[in-house]
């Protein structure tokens, strides 16, 4: 009698402590730093944000679209050239319905439950909810559906990884969220390896003037978040760091004049919908399906303004730019690389960022974004 | 003999002191305009000195003395950055505290400013549609359609008001409503405008609602100089017809004033002045508020004092807003729209608390 109490509270008692491991495996942190149970499946997917489908797209590869049921219409808006080539290779992506339109607010609960979404993935701040919109998320845990947020923008170098790891355990892809990951530590360390041998004082200052050409006014910049990191990782001193205390702010024009930065880096919201109406878009065209001569004359346009002319590296032409989607993507590391030769062009010599990238869409990618992803404004010193 | 210096006396020295009295009204008006004005000039220099580099007065005036010694990025310091931003706050300060003071007189209540009619938001409406549709009529480029759109739109809304209101008649509640209407569907439109449009035009439309003066440039400047100017002598015609509206519509309207076309008249011109002030800097709500309450404090109810003083009050507030925005982080701007507020509110409430002191006493 005794035994088999004894017995009994001792199966029980390691009944309780495996299935509390089981229960522990199950459950994820994510990048808003909270505790996800993961489900036992995942059938459909709803993307709060759709620039999200190629960091999707490198863990389900050319299935990429199988499990999607629906999804914010941003990456056609803010990347139209590179939604044009997912669609080229995906036609279904037009029959995905769009569950909202570019804010949280427009995000339509009722709709994502009615296709019976059970994993909604969003972005921890960005276009579509974000981890503050605590009543939709209440709804749709709720209702059953898995919520759960990733992030490339807010501290961009760690959190890719991290998001990777975390969308290959829910989506059963494990494996190809390490080899994308080894790959993303490998290229990053190829340039913090060099940097942390550059003594500090060799950083060049660096100006980042994002989204040149979107407001007369002159000139916002990125430092804590965002592409802020990136200039940080490849070498460079953000010249903003320490005056802005946000993500971003306004830099005084007349600052830039009299304490000129060594290099300039302006950020390209224009893409190939502009090629149009090429001679009067203000913006910097970068991105899928741009050529580097429409690339390189949009920046040479947009920089020709009378108060930035007079930015010393504006005025020598010594300019170059970023596409500023670079945000917002796993692909963020090749930006680190074409950064880190821009800011060191001789310890970087051997280095080509072109050749990640193309490796990085042969590897991890459906299909190959072609197009120019930086330009300088120079022809002979890109 | 006696009845009559008795009669004439006191009557001689009521009229003598009536006129001293109102000597002294004037003379005190007049010191307390000319204070404002020495105020606002004080705080252009100071705005024309500061910035992140080490220009100071004597060098901006040099400069701009003998522009062909500058080299290029001072001169582009001086020419493009700190004149016309200082410049443009005087100048969109003063259109915004006349408009304010006006539509509070002609509609007969505090609370009214440019903003209230909704003809800010009709500029607001104008700019967005620009950006939204990346719209461009006769080849023009965003930067002049979307002024030109803003003021078309702002000017719009002023007439539709004045037509609604003239074919029911311009009292004040019927302005007031219509345009409160207004400014309610116009801001409905412009929210649909976000919600249609991309993620990047959006942001913009924000920016432009935000206000900055980094948007001014000398031959912007001219334009809202050149509107100010043009409608300032006609508000001070008006100033004698409006000081009695102020006593009540229908003691106004005993004496012969002709409310209703006066009303219209008025509204015509604050549109205008508003869309001119707008259309560069986007929107910069509180100085058309609250310049006219300080001017009001200071100088009473005579409009031939409160039309100046107020715009002199609003060319002050916007200019130091302005250096406010330049010198709270140095090397970076801060939206202007944004620096207004804490800097008037302040003094506003300064005057308020010594005023209510004085009454005490």
């Amino acid at each position: 009698m005794r035994f088999s109490q004894s017995l009994a509270a001792l199966l029980g008692g390691t009944l309780m402590m495996l299935s509390g491991l089981v229960q522990a495996e199950r459950q994820v942190t994510d990048l808003a730093g909270r505790t996800v149970t993961l489900p036992e499946r995942v059938t459909a997917i709803v993307l709060g944000e759709s620039r999200y489908l190629p960091a999707l797209a490198i863990l389900e590869g050319a299935s990429v679209t199988d499990r999607l049921v629906g999804m914010l219409p941003d990456f056609e808006q803010t990347d139209p050239g590179g939604y044009g080539q997912y669609l080229d290779r995906f036609p279904e992506l037009a029959e995905v319905p769009r569950v909202g339109h570019a804010s949280a607010d427009s995000f339509s609960l009722e709709s994502v439950l009615d296709m019976g979404a059970d994993l909604a993935i969003f972005s921890v701040e960005g276009h579509g909810p974000g981890a503050h919109n605590r009543a939709l998320i209440d709804r749709l845990e709720r209702a059953g559906v898995t919520v759960v947020f990733i992030d490339f923008r807010q501290d961009p170098l760690v959190n890719t990884p991290r998001s990777i790891t975390l969308l290959g355990r829910i989506l059963g892809r494990e494996s190809e969220a390490r080899a994308f990951n080894s790959f993303y530590q490998e290229q990053l360390e190829r340039v913090t390896s060099v940097v942390d041998r550059i003594p500090p004082e060799q950083w060049p200052g660096v100006f980042l003037h994002s989204r040149l050409g979107l407001h007369d006014t002159c000139c916002e910049t990125m430092v804590n978040g965002m592409l802020g990191p990136l200039v940080a990782a490849a070498g460079g001193r953000n010249v903003a760091a320490g005056r802005v205390p946000g993500v971003s702010g306004v830099v005084n024009l007349e600052y830039l004049i009299t304490q000129p930065p060594d290099r300039y880096v302006a950020t390209a919201i224009g893409s190939r919908r502009y090629q149009s109406s090429e001679s009067r878009s203000p913006y910097v065209m970068l991105g899928a399906g741009v050529d580097a001569e429409s690339a390189r004359s949009s920046l040479n346009r947009a920089t020709d303004r009378p108060g930035l002319r007079a930015v010393r590296p504006v005025r020598e032409g010594d300019t170059f730019a970023l596409w500023h989607h670079f945000y917002n993507t796993p692909m963020n590391v090749v930006a680190v690389q074409a950064l880190a030769r821009w800011f060191h062009p001789e310890a970087f010599a051997d280095m080509d960022p072109k050749a990640t990238l193309k490796t990085f869409f042969q590897r991890f990618q459906p299909v190959p974004l072609e197009g120019v992803y930086w330009i300088t404004g120079d022809e002979g010193r890109s | 003999m006696n009845s009559r210096t008795a009669g004439t006396g006191p009557a001689a020295q009521t009229s003598a002191t009536l006129a001293s009295q109102y000597r002294h009204f004037v003379f005190r008006r007049l010191i307390c305009v000319i204070g404002l004005a020495m105020a606002a000039v004080a705080a252009l220099l100071v705005d024309v000195a500061s910035g992140p580099s080490m220009l100071g007065l004597a060098d901006v005036v040099h400069g701009l003395l003998n522009p062909g010694q500058l080299d290029a990025g001072t001169r582009v310091i001086i020419q493009d950055i700190r004149l016309p931003y200082a410049l443009m706050a005087v100048a969109v300060g003063a259109c915004l505290g006349l408009a304010g003071a006006e539509m509070q007189t002609v509609l007969n209540n505090p609370l009214a400013s440019p903003y209230t009619l909704g003809v800010g938001a009709a500029a607001t409406l104008g700019a967005s549609l620009v950006i939204a549709f990346n719209l461009s009529v006769f080849g023009l480029a965003v930067h002049v359609l979307l002024p030109l759109s803003a003021f078309v739109f702002a000017a719009a809304a002023s007439l539709l008001i004045l037509l609604l209101s003239r074919i029911l008649g311009a009292s004040v509640n019927a302005v007031v409503l219509f345009g409160i209407a207004l400014l309610f569907g116009i801001n409905a439109v412009v929210g649909l405008i976000q919600f249609v449009a991309d993620a990047e035009s959006v942001q913009q439309i924000v920016f432009w609602t935000m206000g900055s003066l980094a948007r001014a440039s000398l031959d912007k400047v001219a334009i809202v100089a050149g509107v100010l100017v043009v409608c300032l002598p006609f508000s001070l015609r008006n100033a004698w017809a409006m000081t009695l509206l102020r006593s009540g519509e229908e003691q106004a309207r005993s004496l012969g004033i002709r409310v209703e076309r006066l009303r219209l008249i008025v509204l015509m011109r604050v549109s205008l002045l508003t869309a001119a002030a707008m259309a560069f800097v986007g929107e910069i709500g509180f100085i058309g508020l609250v310049a006219p309450h300080i001017a009001r404090l200071m100088l009473g109810e005579d409009h031939r004092f409160l039309l100046p003083g107020s715009a002199l009050a609003g060319a002050l507030l916007l200019s130091l807003s302005s250096i406010a925005s330049k010198l709270l982080v140095p090397g970076v701007v801060l939206p202007v729209g944004i620096v207004t507020a804490l800097v008037g509110i302040p003094l506003f409430l300064a005057l308020i608390v010594g005023r209510s002191r004085r009454a005490a006493l």
